[in-house]
């Protein structure tokens, strides 16, 4: 048994899953997005570029873009930001820490299809938030979820409430890391809070920073268990996102080829993002490196 | 090195073994209620026919399509197969089940509903346990709107709903499903139907969706929902049990629950209304669970005896009457003791004989998307009745020719 090539087969099953689950897939779908393939029927007819072509003059593959994008602008900023600010409230003596911490990083173990089922029954008429909010505003009425100008809104404020604890807990894990002697440094200097926070704190949390929008980025283009959970990408197709198009389009009509094009549309489009993102960081990190030698 | 391969070998030809008398089915009854009646049910038929084992799979109705469609693509599908009304065409269409023609011919007589099995005057599937989509009121609140009965025309409800309308958001006459997938159009359809309002003509060739019958009866559906409650089916269902809603389309499931759980007002169930009232007018929406082959199952014969096994009007019986749901497929099932007393259970086996369901067409999900969007559009005032309409029948009638 022991003979010398038992050590090529102890990595086997893992080459295998990898090759099955991970390999197979993302190069079959890729040739998949140039042919007209139907999943029931089997049939499979070359079409070239058709595939694209069609993609990009679909008002409904367009909307599902915009849709998207609107939802990266809507919670990206907003999610990171808040994220960063609750750590730094977090990484001081405050009282009640630890349960503050707890508090925020429930939502994220969570399964999000539960928090999708509650939030869909807070933002339906006759919710107390609702009758709250109600006493201000003049409410679409059917509940947050049934028009087609709060729905959308409605699932981004939830993302963000969703995601946030995961990222808290990065930035702390990144706040901790600051060492502590910079800080002190910063003190005998004289520098106020706000000096501190620019050229001690933010340079060494900054490759967490950039880890965290990288994520985060790519997770926000990624929306769809919420659509799912929530409103099937309606009212009038306002919560239609990428990924939610691609599933209807797969798995609803059966047109995989097309279905395939759009999930390499939308894998361009993020690494697209993903590279920017990555020079925007590098070039200014570059200029501040000293300061973070140690993080 | 040898052994290991070798070994893995005899593991492979361990799993693709033929097990003579094991039939699989996948099925969609899974609540507690339920469950342990299909499990008697298969107990029954395996202690009816010794040596033969089934297997059952549990699906859920929001992703059983998409694992049944992977099944069929993978080339794997069961041998026994429940499918929803209006999935049949489309895996009929593309060749994956079995032609039961000549094998229901015996069954044709007993079961009713084999429309949305019969493709091409093909029978693909035998219709198992069916479902009508009728309405539920709420006494307390018809007669605090000062209606002594249920309303029977368009115009009477759209009245209840008026004058309950001052009582919002607390009360509401009429509770409207609004952009749900695969829902809204079941709400819509009985409305468009009672007009006298069809999808396609008769030979499947033109949409018919924009007559001035199904622009009055869309009309009528956005007007109606102006003054509704707007939710989805499971908050609509939950607003009737809690006494907010006098009005509610909805289905056996509703009348299981407030039969669990009698609430504190009284409640009836009614036929569809009508735009003139009159009986053979009240159409609404059936569907129903449907038994069907995949024609790639290795077991064809065993799995008909297993069909035949779970429409057989006794099985049928047993089943519906545990499981709290009035409409069993089968004729003689129907003509039980258990459903014809009760007034509720006899409602919705009249409103069955007055049901449509979809029309049978391989494209079906996408005319039901079109459909659909022409009801939000009009609802959401983005075009009136008649361009929502006649923008979903250009749509349709250009899939009808593809």
């Amino acid at each position: 048994m022991a003979g010398k090539n038992t050590g090529y087969l102890l990595p086997l099953p893992w080459t295998l899953t990898l090759l099955l689950i991970w390999i197979f897939p993302l190069v079959w779908s890729l040739v998949l997005a140039f042919a007209d393939y139907n999943l029931l029927s089997g049939e499979l007819n070359w079409i070239g570029l058709e595939n694209f072509r069609r993609l990009l003059s679909d008002p409904s593959f367009q909307r599902a873009l915009w849709n998207t994008f609107l939802f990266v602008i809507g919670t990206l900023p907003f999610t990171t930001l808040f994220a960063l600010l609750l750590a730094l409230a977090l990484n001081r003596p405050v009282w009640g820490k630890n349960f503050f911490k707890a508090s925020f990083f429930i939502p994220t173990i969570t399964s999000l299809v539960v928090v999708a089922l509650i939030f869909t029954k807070l933002y339906s008429e006759g919710s107390w938030l609702y009758r709250f909010l109600g006493q201000f505003f003049n409410l679409p009425s059917g509940g947050f979820l049934l028009s087609d100008k709060t729905a959308l809104p409605s699932i981004m404020i939830m993302d963000i409430w969703a995601a946030i604890g995961y990222y808290i807990l990065l930035f702390l894990v990144a706040l901790q890391n600051v060492p502590q002697e910079l800080y002190e440094a910063a003190k005998v200097e004289g520098a106020n809070s706000w000096q501190t926070f620019w050229a001690v704190t933010f340079p060494s949390i900054k490759p967490m920073l950039f880890f965290i929008v990288t994520l985060n980025t790519i997770k926000s283009f990624q929306v769809f268990t919420e659509v799912f959970v929530m409103t099937k990408g309606g009212p009038l197709g306002s919560t239609t996102t990428a990924v939610y198009f691609i599933y209807e389009e797969g798995l609803h009509r059966f047109k995989m080829g097309y279905a395939s094009a759009a999930a390499y549309l939308l894998f361009a489009i993020i690494a697209l993002f993903s590279y920017f993102l990555f020079k925007s960081f590098k070039s200014e990190s570059e200029v501040l490196a000293p300061a973070q030698t140690k993080a | 090195m040898r052994k290991a391969v070798l070994l893995a070998l005899l593991l492979f030809s361990a799993c693709s073994k033929k097990e003579t008398g094991k039939l699989t089915w996948w099925q969609f009854w899974t609540d507690p209620q339920t469950k342990p009646l299909i499990t008697e049910l298969v107990a029954k038929f395996e202690n009816e026919n010794p040596g033969i084992k089934v297997e059952v799979t549990d699906l859920t109705w929001a992703d059983g399509h998409e694992k049944i469609t992977v099944a069929f693509s993978a080339g794997q599908p069961p041998d026994v197969l429940e499918l929803g009304s209006d999935w049949i065409y489309e895996y009929a269409s593309n060749k994956l089940l079995l032609d039961l023609t000549p094998k229901a011919e015996s069954l044709k007589k007993d079961l009713l509903f084999w429309q949305p099995a019969t493709l091409d005057e093909k029978v693909y599937a035998v219709p198992w346990i069916l479902g009508a989509r009728l309405m539920f009121y709420n006494f307390d609140l018809l007669n605090k709107a000062g209606f002594a009965d249920v309303p029977v025309k368009w115009d009477e409800l759209d009245k209840l709903n008026k004058k309950l309308a001052k009582f919002r958001p607390e009360i509401y006459g009429f509770g409207a499903n609004a952009s749900e997938r695969h829902r809204l159009y079941k709400k819509f359809l009985p409305f468009l139907w009672s007009a006298g309002g069809e999808i396609l003509s008769e030979d499947g060739k033109t949409c018919l969706l924009n007559s001035p019958e199904g622009v009055q009866a869309l009309k009528f559906y956005v007007e109606l929902c102006e003054r509704s409650l707007l939710a989805t089916q499971a908050n609509l269902d939950d607003a009737f049990l809690q006494g907010k809603l006098a009005s509610v389309i909805s289905g056996d499931w509703l009348l299981k629950k407030l039969k669990n759980a009698p609430p504190k007002f009284g409640y009836t169930t009614a036929l569809m209304p009508s735009p003139d009232g009159q009986l053979y007018r009240r159409t609404s929406f059936a569907g129903g669970e449907f038994l069907a082959i995949p024609a790639k199952s290795k077991k064809k014969d065993l799995a008909w005896r297993f069909v035949q096994f779970l429409v057989r009007p006794d099985n049928q019986v047993y089943f519906c009457k545990n499981a709290l749901i009035p409409t069993p497929s089968s004729v003689a099932a129907q003509a039980d003791t258990f459903f014809l007393s009760d007034a509720n259970y006899k409602t919705f086996i009249e409103q069955l004989q007055l049901a449509q369901s979809s029309p049978p067409h391989p494209h079906w999900v996408e005319i039901e998307q079109a459909i659909e969007e022409a009801v939000e559009q009009a609802m959401y005032k983005k075009k009136s009745a008649k361009e929502a309409l006649d923008d979903a029948a250009a749509k349709i009638n250009a899939l009808l020719k593809s």
